[in-house]
């Protein structure tokens, strides 16, 4: 396909004035009070995680299902395209987009805050992993629901769970199978990133932590990537 | 060819290897699609009754993606697109975006596509529901071209006139099953004894028409009357003179020949819909 997909779905994704207006100026209106308006340094911080890991799973679930829907992803599959290449592909496009449509917010995070620029550059870049893993858990929710009102709801669930496994609700105990757990979970760098910004308190071990989180990212790809074909060779063929 | 319900549209999505067959067995290319169904959706083109389109793309960037997708070279997909445009009369809309577009015209520009990539096997569900005069005489001259180049092109219509222009063998469907099939001029050969004439009347009949003439069957319908008859529609100045005695006025008078439709009622009892009002078809 060579990016074929990628690059009509970036061309798409700018097309329409009205939702890249309101997709950028929405998350700035909710990151503005919160990070200017002295909202205490943990809940500050749970709030931005739970707001960029919905924003990353409805941005591709929601696109998913309507083009299902509406058959334009079956009319894609008929010309020989690789259904799992089809939704990588997808998901890509859908990452870039949502990483410039957030650039206001996160700037405006890092610019509230009296972070180094190396802090800041790490926080975009775990908002960037956020997307990519918040996009393929989107596309997992959509290959499960059978509506635009079931994506959302899944990906809701499916992104609020995550965070929460993320240890952003709760401190685990030393040792816990959950402290281990949450090392892997792709939302963990991000939570530990933004809350480096905000409470000004280096909570970063290095890049290290990261590992994990790449892992599951990458295996979630494979995941994505199988769901894909099977789900397309299953339904039709 | 078949009625709303009757597999025309299952079976289009079974051979363009969309939908598994529930029983049977399917080859295309002289080969079961299996694992090549990938590559044999490649050499296709298969259009749905419904157009579905990128709407915030152009049509011009419709036409490209999906040239792209079947692997059409930029060079080559321009000259094509430049000459499919112009002859399904888009041109000039070209670069609009596809949701500014009739429905009409959405139609023509999914046809477009499926031609763009030069495919071996052209599969169209319905593809003349919608279109206007001069869309139909481009989609017929193209359907005709590909013939003459040895393509394949499967149509699912219930339009008697596109199938006549167009068919080299017309199959009748009805509940899933082919009811019989062969070229139209040899279907058509079943009624070539017969003229269908229709009477438009007007004012209040009085009393009963003389139906009491050889060979004629009227259908009396609000405002018209129709009948088969003979050929040579010897039968025609007896059944007029009835209509007037009884108080009919007569306004106009149409004799054609049957085409598939009537074809299609003789032998399966049951009309086919007709697309070309703009009634969706199954």
């Amino acid at each position: 396909m060579k990016g074929t997909i990628l690059r009509v779905e970036w061309r798409g994704g700018f097309r329409n004035k009205r939702l890249v207006f309101f997709n950028t100026v929405v998350p700035l209106a909710f990151v503005g009070p919160i990070v200017l308006g002295g909202a205490p340094g943990t809940h500050a911080t749970a709030i931005l995680v739970v707001l960029f890991a919905l924003f990353a799973t409805f941005g591709s679930s929601i696109p998913l299902v309507r083009d299902y829907e509406s058959g334009l992803l079956q009319r894609f599959l008929m010309t020989g395209i690789d259904p799992g290449w089809l939704l990588l592909e997808r998901t890509a496009a859908f990452v870039i987009i949502d990483f410039l449509q957030l650039f206001p917010a996160m700037l405006l995070i890092v610019l509230s805050t009296s972070a180094s620029s190396g802090d800041g550059f790490l926080f975009l870049v775990t908002i960037f992993l956020t997307l990519v893993a918040g996009n393929l858990l989107g596309v997992l929710a959509a290959s499960i629901s059978r509506s635009i009102a079931e994506g959302a709801l899944f990906s809701s669930l499916l992104a609020l769970y995550m965070v929460h496994l993320s240890g952003v609700f709760r401190i685990a105990p030393d040792e816990s199978f959950m402290r281990g757990l949450e090392a892997w979970m792709p939302f963990r760098p991000m939570y530990l990133a933004i809350g480096t910004l905000i409470s000004g308190v280096d909570q970063w071990e290095g890049g290290r932590l990261m590992i994990p989180s790449l892992l599951l990212t990458v295996l979630m790809m494979i995941m994505t990537y199988l769901r894909g074909k099977a789900f397309f060779t299953g339904k039709y063929q | 060819m078949g009625p709303n319900g009757s597999g025309k549209t299952t079976l289009l999505r079974i051979l363009a290897t969309e939908l598994a067959c529930s029983f049977g067995s399917l080859e295309i290319f002289g080969v079961p699609p299996g694992a090549n169904k990938l590559a044999v959706r490649g050499r296709m083109g298969f259009a749905r009754d419904q157009p579905i389109l990128m709407e915030s793309l152009t049509g011009r960037e419709n036409a490209e993606l999906f040239a792209e997708l079947y692997g059409l070279k930029n060079k080559d997909a321009k000259s094509r697109l430049d000459s499919l445009f112009l002859s399904f009369g888009l041109s000039d809309v070209e670069n609009i975006p596809v949701r500014s577009y009739s429905h009409g015209m959405k139609k023509k520009l999914q046809l477009l596509e499926s031609f763009a990539h030069d495919p071996e096997l052209i599969i169209l569900d319905e593809p003349t529901l919608g279109l206007d005069p001069l869309g139909l005489e481009v989609f017929v001259d193209l359907l005709n071209q590909e013939q003459a180049r040895d393509r394949c092109v499967v149509v699912a219509t219930n339009n008697p006139e596109v199938a006549m222009r167009v068919a080299t063998s017309v199959v009748f469907l009805v509940d899933g099953a082919v009811v019989t099939r062969g070229s139209p001029e040899k279907l058509l050969e079943q009624l070539a004894d017969e003229t269908k004439v229709e009477i438009r009347t007007s004012g209040n009949m009085q009393g009963d028409i003389d139906f009491e003439i050889e060979g004629m069957v009227p259908e009396i319908l609000p405002g018209k009357i129709l009948v088969s008859m003979p050929a040579n529609a010897g039968s025609l100045p007896a059944l007029m003179e009835g209509i007037l005695d009884a108080g009919l006025e007569i306004s106009k008078i149409e004799i054609t020949r049957p085409d598939l439709s009537d074809v299609f009622l003789l032998l399966t009892g049951r009309a086919l819909e007709e697309d070309v009002s703009g009634e969706e078809g199954s």
